[in-house]
Order: structure tokens, then sequence, then C-alpha cells
């Protein structure tokens, strides 16, 4: 399960980067196969070919092995059980994969939304979809499943020493909307559930609990907690400043490490609930758990690996690697993988070399800041290159797709071990902090790998406040007309009036219509097609009026 | 009622449309996302997204499972950035159970966490065909022009299928104040994406002069790949102001300028 491999007994003295792989698209967590040496395998989501791509690759250069295109959609990281790696797909499936060759095994359909890593007790497959927890064989049958009524699970399962079942939901509340529970399972019923806070369902690869003993610990929206199992009551509760719940809490000797959406990592003592330390890291959100390599505490937040003393928090070191809020850092011996980049389309997959022993790697820092770009405006970025000698240096080249440039930028001008790259940024990314891969070719030392973090800031030409005071407040008609109304609100702000019922008819006709599209893209890729129509209903669409002029 | 824009800080004016120029954005950066959503509604431009349906919109049977894979879509109405709050028109009907119906705020934080897929979805910006009319006059000819710039809504975000949502033609029909009788038409073909905008020259006669209202109706040809190859009409009606402001083309983005029929 993903969970064993973010923590790791090795202690650490330096962390260097050995490599960088472009994916194209969103790099979600990387793991070891535990088995193959090796081996390791990531998920990347491809918006453009709306496909979840399962790559194979060598852990000590990123060379990939093998891929295989699976269905789209699924949030929680896959689990690696001997010869086979099962992942969430099609948001409502599991397949799982030969970890030999990619070659597909089997798939699981169910009818409800997955939103729990693939958790593993001993030869069953477990996984939560919509109200119900699945085990599932070794040949993708299903060995049980328990209905957790009117409850949205949510996290990977954890399991007890004696054979209980636990996992997270979000059950409806009158007073309080919508209430995250711990649901206590056997393989058989539900034997209770225990209310925790206010809050909603949180999809990610790596949200769930933390089981130690008769004791649970678990993030929630406005705190982190502590539970006993026996007592079925929370024994503390430690407030926290952002939702946690995002994000599993990791537990390394006597203290507990959780990260929060507002961009705080809080080191908190697992028996007490004791506050050691937390520290802000970036406003703009830690997206994934922490992971833990002995005295060493990483988390990323603001397109930065933060590396820190687990136990005083202090940085001491800080690597560019962009956004990746599905990946984290995962470690085995003195590897240490994570995805990044700059998402949806320009992934990177980042390959660490954890050290022993003090290290002074290749490191590259951007002169100054760069001011706030026009489009396809030419900028000058002045790159220091330390760590190495200059004769030493061959070639240097910059990646600058991440701002829509192109892969291998030439130096514009080279002045001692200052490099000067001319970049110009693509529309839509022209403000927030992008690392640009850097590949140093050297004589002596082969290729070396560094990044550089720029930062375009938002100036000031945005209103702090805006309202739109004219748009028609929406009121859905039927429960499942949401879009529905959405829409002919905006509609109805130009003037174009549609009911709910015919924009819901067409939403669905063209749906049917489609293939490979699902009721996950109703109100999403199929919305835009029927707003883009003067047409009122769905006879009118030219796809259904055989008379149509533009009929094709 | 449509949205009333202020042309030249003096004159509110109305535009109607039949469909709309939808754009879809989908950044997994959450900053950067906040960001393109607000310059959209800095920008006048309402934004559809969808929220985790689950638990928060209960209904009394299975239907709040089906509903839970198709997400639960919301309008986002406005902002204000000191309180980091998005202000969210949510379309659940107040005689229902759950908490959620009508106008909210609701933080930045919380919008991560209720987004669908939390960080990694798409908003939809509902803009119509954005029309922008301007005089250009030529001093040493005493001549004046008209520049009519039709195109997508161009957000400052990551645009999902940019290479595939297209204008193929557009159909340009003005009337002038003076004499609302009389009908200039002007069409063009090509093939204009997010970003990019048929541009019309019309020439002026010295009676249609700056301060006069011009009405504008843009008939377009739009197509686009995604959930399936498809082309359609809409159209957009505006009615402006005229401004002299040539300077406001001084970074023009012309792929294609188009010939007139007056």
């Amino acid at each position: 399960m993903f969970h064993h491999q973010l923590i790791s007994p090795q202690l650490l003295k330096s962390i260097q980067l050995k490599w960088i792989s472009r994916l194209d698209g969103l790099v979600r967590i990387p793991l070891f196969d535990p088995i193959i040496a090796d081996r390791a395998y990531v998920v990347v989501y491809s918006e453009r070919r709306r496909k979840y791509e399962l790559i194979s690759f060598h852990q000590d250069d990123g060379t990939i092995l093998w891929r295989f295109d699976a269905k789209n959609g699924g949030y929680g990281a896959p689990a690696i059980l001997v010869d086979r790696i099962i992942m969430p797909t099609g948001f409502t499936d599991v397949t799982a994969v030969d970890t030999s060759c990619g070659r597909p095994l089997w798939t699981f359909s169910t009818q409800k939304r997955v939103r729990s890593a693939i958790s593993l007790l001993g030869n069953l497959t477990v996984l939560s979809s919509g109200d119900e927890v699945i085990g599932l064989d070794h040949a993708g049958h299903a060995s049980f499943k328990i209905r957790v009524p009117r409850s949205f699970l949510f996290g990977s399962c954890a399991f007890t020493a004696d054979g209980r079942i636990l996992t997270l939901g979000c059950v409806p509340s009158p007073s309080e909307g919508s209430v995250i529970h711990l649901h206590v399972l056997t393989k058989d019923s539900v034997c209770w559930s225990l209310p925790l806070e206010k809050g909603t369902v949180a999809s990610s690869d790596t949200s769930g609990v933390m089981v130690r003993g008769d004791s649970v610990f678990l993030g929630l929206p406005q705190s982190v907690v502590r539970i006993d199992l026996k007592k079925q009551c929370i024994l503390w509760r430690c407030p926290v400043s952002g939702p946690s719940h995002r994000s599993i809490c990791l537990i390394k000797d006597e203290y507990l490490y959780a990260t929060t959406i507002d961009g705080c990592i809080y080191a908190i003592e697992a028996q007490t609930g004791k506050l050691i330390w937390s520290r802000r890291l970036a406003e703009t959100g830690i997206w994934a758990p922490a992971s833990i390599s002995g005295n060493w505490v990483f988390a990323v937040a603001g397109g930065v690996l933060f590396c820190m003393d687990g136990a005083t928090g202090d940085v001491l070191d800080e690597w560019a690697v962009g956004h990746g809020p599905y990946s984290a850092m995962t470690i085995r011996e003195n590897r240490g993988l994570l995805g990044g980049g700059d998402p949806p389309y320009y992934g990177l997959l980042f390959g660490f070399e954890l050290g022993k022993e003090c290290s002074k790697g290749i490191r590259c820092v951007v002169e100054r800041n760069v001011k706030e770009p026009f489009v396809n405006e030419l900028l000058s970025l002045h790159v220091r290159i330390d760590g190495i000698d200059e004769a030493d240096m061959e070639n240097v080249v910059l990646d600058s797709s991440s701002l829509g440039g192109v892969q291998d930028l030439k130096p514009y001008r080279i002045n001692g071990k200052i490099i000067t790259f001319l970049v110009a940024p693509s529309a839509g990314r022209l403000f927030g902090d992008y690392a640009l891969p850097i590949q140093v070719a050297t004589r002596t030392q082969g290729v070396r790998w560094s990044t550089v973090k720029i930062e375009f800031p938002e100036g000031d030409s945005l209103p702090s406040q805006v309202l739109l005071e004219d748009v028609p407040i929406p009121v859905q008609e039927s429960p499942h007309f949401s879009g529905a109304a959405c829409f002919q609100a905006a509609l109805s702000r130009y003037c174009h009036e549609v009911s709910q019922e015919d924009l819901r008819d067409m939403a669905d006709a063209v749906l049917a219509h489609s293939d490979d599209y699902s009721p996950f893209q109703l109100w999403r890729i199929i919305s835009r097609r029927i707003l883009s129509t003067g047409a009122c209903s769905k006879a009118e669409l030219p796809e259904f009026d055989v008379r149509h002029p533009l009929k094709e | 009622m449509g949205p009333m824009q202020s042309i030249d800080g003096e004159t509110a004016l109305r535009t109607t449309a039949k469909g709309l120029g939808a754009v879809a954005c989908y950044d997994p950066y959450f900053r950067r996302m906040v960001h393109g959503l607000r310059r959209c509604l800095a920008d006048g431009q309402v934004v559809f997204l969808r929220l985790h349906g689950a638990a928060q919109y209960p209904t009394r049977n299975d239907l709040m499972y089906r509903n839970d894979l198709e997400g639960h879509g919301v309008l986002v109405i406005g902002y204000d950035h000191e309180a980091r709050t998005f202000t969210i028109a949510d379309p659940w009907n107040p005689q229902w159970d759950g908490k959620l119906a009508g106008t909210r705020s609701i933080s930045y934080e919380d919008l991560a966490m209720q987004c669908v897929d939390s960080s990694k979805d798409f908003y939809m910006v509902l803009a119509p065909l954005t029309v922008d009319a301007r005089i250009n006059r030529d001093c040493r000819q005493g001549t004046s022009t008209l520049l009519i710039k039709v195109g997508f809504y161009s957000p400052d975000a990551i645009v999902m299928d940019q290479g595939d949502q297209t204008i193929d033609s557009v159909e340009l029909e003005l009337r002038f104040q003076r004499d609302m009788s009389s009908v200039r038409k002007s069409s063009m073909e090509g093939r204009w994406h997010v970003g990019e905008h048929a541009v019309f020259q019309i020439p002026l006669f010295a009676e249609d002069a700056v301060g006069g209202i011009c009405h504008i109706k843009a008939k377009a040809v739009v197509s686009g790949a995604r959930p399936y190859q498809y082309r359609d009409h809409i159209e957009v009606s505006v009615v402006r102001r005229l401004l002299s402001d040539s300077t406001n083309y001084a970074k023009p983005q012309l792929l294609h300028v188009g010939g007139l029929m007056v």
C-alpha cells in the first residue's frame, strides 16, 4: 500500500537530483515494485488523450519499460500485489495489470464512484465505491461487499490486527450538511461508526487513516485526531489551520506528521496530541502527504520540495519540482521518486538520490526574479550554475516547455557560470511558480540534472473584489438538473431562454451519441457541446436533425 | 436581461446571444486556477464548475450516487481576494434536504477540497462570442474605418482542446443609430481558435461619428472535436458606442483580415 513507501528508516545527510523524465500529463504518485529491485510504476493522467497511462520505468534512470493505457478516471493510489499492479480506472472500476509486461488481467466494475487508494488484506484487494467496501480475490471476483448506507466512502481502507476494516465516509446531516465518519467494519457488517467533524469527501490518491495498535490517526477539516478503537472515542484532537483530510497522516517513532490544504505541515506527538512544531511552507497549499526518511521529512509546497529536520521543522534543503497535486515522494533505500512539473500537459518525474553522507551536487539559481510578463514576450533568464567547474561544462540546455517553449532551449549567452536563456511564456502561463529542468553535459561526470524556480507575480491588475449582480440565481427543478439550472441561468443572462428539462435532455442525448464518454463528462465536455448552439432542444441540434444545413 | 456593460464609462448597453462560445479551462495547479477564475470574473464572465455531489446534496434514494458521478454544477459569480473567498450561486433547490441552496461564500481552500477531484478539474467560462468595435482614423487620408474583432472569450488560463475548438465563419450585420433600417453586411471564413479573432475592417461614412451607437450582430459557425466532431451556429448581438482608439490595436493578433461588403 502506498503509505508504506512514504516512510524509510534510512538516516539522511543529503539529497541530489539524479534524473528527470518528461511525461505529457499529470504525474501521480510513483510506486516502487516491492519484489523487482530496479522497477517502479507511475500513473500519468493525460487530459488530451483522456487516458490513465500506467508506466513501468527503471528507478535508476527513468527509462520507460512499458506503458498501459487505462480508461480515464478513479482517484486512489494503486497497490502492487506480487505480480500485478491494481489501480482505479474509469471512475467506477478497478483494473489489475501484469507488472512484467503491462497486460491487463481483469477489470472489476462497480456502479458508484471509487475514491479510495487500493489496499491489500492478505491476497485480497480492498477498495471502496460509493457506499460499499469491496474485497476482490486474485481473479478479480468479489469476495465480500459491505454496505454502509447513505455514506460516501473515501480514502484508503486500513485494517486492524484482528481483521477489522476501517474507512472514512461522509454522511448527510440535517444540521451540518455533511459529516465525516470513521466506519469500522468486518467482512460481514458495519460494527460501529463515529461522527468526527463537519466536512466533505476528499478525492485524492493519498487520503486515508493510519492504524497503530488500538489507535487510528487521521486528519479532518479542522483538526488531527487520535481515536481509541476499543473505547470508540477520540483520545485527543489537535487543531490545524486548514483541511488535513486530503492526505494521510504519517507516524515515525513518536511523531505524527500532517499536511494541510492551506500550506502547513504539523509535527504532533502521537501519544498525547501535543504540537511539537508547525511550519507554513506556502500559502498555496500542500496537496499530498509528507514523506519521511530517518531524520528528514519531505513535503511539496509552492512548487518546491522542502527537506526538513523531522525534529525541529528546520528547512535543510529545497528543490524546485513544480506541481504534482496527486503525487508524493516515495522512498526506497537511497532512492526517492516524485511527480511534478506543470500539469496538465508538462509533467516531470524526478529521481532523487538520498545520501547518508554530505554531498554537494550541481545547483542552478536564477540570478534575479522575473518581472510580470506579457504573452510571448521574450524574457532574459540569467541562471547561475554552482557545484561544477566551468571548464567541465560541455553543454547546457533548459527545458522551457512548462512555459509553452521548447524542451531543449540552448543558451542565448554564456558568461562564465552565468547562463542566459531567452524564454517567452505563452498564454495561461503568465502567473505562478515554474520549475524548469536544466541538463548539464559535463566532460568528466556525464549528464547532470538540476532545476530552477521562476515566479511570475500576479501584479495588481485584478480588482480585490468582484460580484456579478446581473446573473440570475439558478434553482434546480429536479435533483439531477444542477448543470442544466446553471446553464439556463447563464443563457438567460443573454436573453436566450431554454428550459432545464431541454438542457438536460440535450446533455443526455449528446452523451448517448458519444463514444466512450462517461457520466463524469456530462457537466464537462458534453456541456460545452450543448452550449455551443443556438438550439433550444435536442431536436434542433444538427446531429439529431436530419434536415439541418450543418448536418454532416 | 442581458449583462449591462459599461461603455466608455458613461453608457450601459446590452449583449444578447443565442448559444455561448463556452471555453473550458483545466488547471490542476490550484493557485493558477484561482487566478484564472478571478480574471474571468473581473472580465464580467460567469464561470461554471462542479463540486462533489456526495453527502452535501442528499436525496432519499440512490439518485445521490448517480449525481455524485456527474458532479454538482454551480456558478461562480464573484470573489473577495482579501477574504480569500469565491461567491457561489448554488442551484440546489432550497425546498430539498441539504443546506447549500442559493448564494454563499466558499473559501479558496474549501473550493479546492470540494471542486470535483479537488485541485484537478476544469471550469467553463459561460461567455458569448466577444465583439470589440473601435474606430480607426487615418488623419492623412481623412478616412475612418470601423475595426470589429469577433472571437471566443480568451481567459488567462490553460484552455482545453485549444486546437480543436474553432470559429469557422462569421457573418456580420451592422446597423447605425442614425438609420436603423439600413443594414451593412460582411462575412468571413477562416479558422479562429481561442485567443484569435476574425477582424473586420468596415469603412465608415462621415456621419457615423465617434460617439455614435452601432448595433452589431455576429452569427458564427463553430466547431469542436469533443465529445465528437460537430458544427453549429451561435449568435451574439451587441450595442456599442463607437470609440476612436486605434492604440487598442497596438498588439493585434491579426490572423485573418476579412473582405467587406458595404
